[in-house]
């Protein structure tokens, strides 16, 4: 015990000489790196100096999640043979075992499912895609389909996490937070990591703020969630009584008053609150700029759609994606629900699908059309596939599929990915046949892509140390340009 | 939570209620300090808080700043027997209470 308190007292004296040094410098940046280095009371280098790796490819990241599993079989992944097939049981030789959820486990019959969607193949790549998506099929020459995607989780909660996180079980940093840990922010006066959520009228699952939280690394790193509403940040401008100088001056107030109990209790947590006041007190001039939708020109809105200009809508976050990432925000994460197809997914997709399509072609077009898609990686998917087989009663026109972490597809574009199809997967579309892309694979592939390796990127916590892709993962060499 | 209209309501009415209890300044803040924080301010900061409304006490007082719009928060009805002045720059003081770290962190 005595031990731990002359520590404790060891870390204060050195916790005050740093955070006045650095405060003498003047730099809010020089103080948050030196933090990491505080309590580990050695000489060893932190994880991040000499960042970046290697010359990054891709400068930030617009991530356009689409929450609830899409159906890879109805969208990119185009199998004749289900069609060819439909009704019959899928082989034993084919399912070789694989676990199914507690949704289909009980199904007497697994006969397979076709799509009842029109495919045609587009581009330099000729990638097949499903007539759902007649805006993405004419931005297909910049984009990289991932058909051979595969994750170990098969329920939304845990294959979410483990896509945003690493881990399945929700206590790490999300990919948002491990990027402005190791790069930081581009734009002082925003945070680096920003969440914008909407929601489709299919059968939705939930979204929650340990997708998009710290873990164990400092909170300044978490995700600044935006909400859909008109103000995309409540309460951020300042009451009619309230001038600019004199909320400078409260600012202060408590800064000083918050700084006497830092030096008190030398809990990082208190310099992080500070940090934050500053970050509230920037944003105020930037924000309602940012997300005002009213000065678009009208090209800009003919592009993405008339929903861009109802907030909330995949569109309108698109949009207010795009105006981050110009402004300097290092990882924009979207998220859209409603693509658990379990029932009716025909009809359930094609709304689905018409949300999502018109935006998120519009994204890559207004990137490259303003110079950015070069260094700004896109990303769209969600957390698993979709079997081949129908859960519950299946027709021509009506069916519905489980959940299937063995294949699905994503795509990406932008930021040093090389267009074209990669991998691939059987003609039942139940198993990779060609370069499987592990979940893990994936991440050490955007940070690569990001100037990052992601073996290197390390938080020493509880006595080892971790990195988004745990003890796994290795860079896809095929994805990148 | 510096311009949530619920901490700026609660802000005004416990002004209001110190502003008419016949104590010392030094003890309304720590009135309201023992409030919101549930423990006594330090010597350090009553004194950071005292500069603080005096300072915003003058600026009321030459009308730098509107008194009246900063008591007009939330739906509690006013008392119409206080200074305003004064409450105004109580309102300012207990706004900063509200958000120290140690108000908003639980632990």
């Amino acid at each position: 015990m005595e031990k731990e308190i002359i520590e404790h007292s060891l870390h204060i004296n050195r916790r005050r000489f740093l955070s006045r040094l650095s405060l003498g410098i003047g730099s809010v940046a020089l103080g948050s790196l030196l933090i990491p280095d505080l309590f580990k009371g050695s000489a060893e280098e932190t994880a991040t100096t000499g960042l970046p790796h290697f010359a990054p490819r891709a400068k930030r990241v617009i991530y356009l999640f689409q929450n609830g599993a899409p159906s890879q079989l109805d969208l990119f992944d185009y199998k004749p043979l289900l069609q060819k097939m439909q009704g019959e049981e899928l082989p034993a030789s084919v399912r070789q075992g694989q676990r199914l959820t507690g949704m289909t486990a009980d199904q007497l019959k697994f006969p397979l499912a076709g799509t009842a969607f029109g495919f045609n193949q587009y581009g330099l790549s000729r990638a097949w895609l499903s007539e759902l998506l007649p805006y993405t099929s004419r931005v297909v020459d910049e984009l990289c389909f991932v058909k051979s995607m595969f994750t170990e989780a098969i329920n939304h909660d845990p294959a979410l996490t483990f896509f945003q996180t690493g881990a399945q079980q929700g206590n790490r940093p999300s990919i948002g937070s491990w990027l402005s840990y190791g790069l930081g922010s581009e734009n002082k006066n925003l945070p680096s990591f920003c969440v914008l959520l909407s929601k489709g009228k299919g059968n939705g699952q939930g979204v929650y703020s340990k997708l998009w939280s710290n873990g164990f690394l400092d909170s300044i790193y978490q995700g600044v969630q935006f909400s859909s509403g008109e103000n995309p940040v409540l309460y951020l401008n300042d009451p009619e009584s309230m001038t600019r100088p004199e909320r400078r001056k409260m600012i202060d107030k408590i800064a000083e008053l918050n700084d006497q109990s830092l030096k008190e209790f030398g809990d990082p947590e208190i310099s992080t609150k500070i940090q934050q006041y500053e970050m509230a007190y920037r944003m105020q001039t930037v924000v309602p700029e940012i997300t005002d939708m009213s000065k678009e020109p009208e090209d800009t809105v003919k592009l993405y759609g008339p929903e861009c200009l109802v907030p909330g809508t995949f569109a309108a976050n698109c949009l207010l994606a795009r105006k981050l990432s110009e402004s300097g925000v290092r990882f924009v994460q979207l998220y859209h629900q409603g693509w658990d197809g379990h029932s009716n997914l025909p009809l359930e997709i094609k709304g689905q699908a018409m949300d999502a399509d018109q935006a998120s072609a519009a994204l890559i077009t207004d990137l490259k059309q303003r110079g950015l898609l070069d260094e700004t990686l896109v990303i769209w998917g969600g957390e698993f596939g979709r079997t081949n087989y129908c859960q519950g009663k299946l027709s021509k026109e009506n069916y519905g599929r489980d959940h299937h972490p063995r294949c699905f597809t994503i795509w990406m574009a932008g930021g040093g990915v090389r267009p074209g199809v990669y991998g691939e997967t059987d003609d039942f579309g139940y198993n990779i046949t060609k370069d499987p892309v592990h979940v893990h694979d994936f991440q050490a592939t955007l940070l690569y892509l990001m100037g990052l390796d992601h073996e290197k990127l390390t938080f020493k916590h509880q006595g080892r140390r971790y990195r988004l892709t745990d003890v796994a993962g290795k860079v896809v060499n095929g994805l990148i340009a | 939570m510096m311009n949530d209209p619920t901490v700026l309501e609660a802000s005004r009415v416990l002004a209001e209620k110190l502003s008419l209890e016949q104590t010392s300044f030094a003890d309304k803040i720590t009135k309201a300090f023992r409030l919101i924080v549930c423990r006594r301010p330090s010597g350090k900061e009553l004194k950071t808080l005292e500069d603080y409304y005096n300072e915003q006490l003058q600026e009321f007082s030459q009308k730098k700043l509107s008194a009246q719009k900063t008591l007009e928060a939330g739906e509690y009805t006013s008392n119409k027997n206080i200074d305003i002045n004064h409450t105004a720059a109580i309102i300012k003081v207990i706004n900063i209470i509200y958000n120290l770290e140690e108000t908003i962190t639980k632990s």
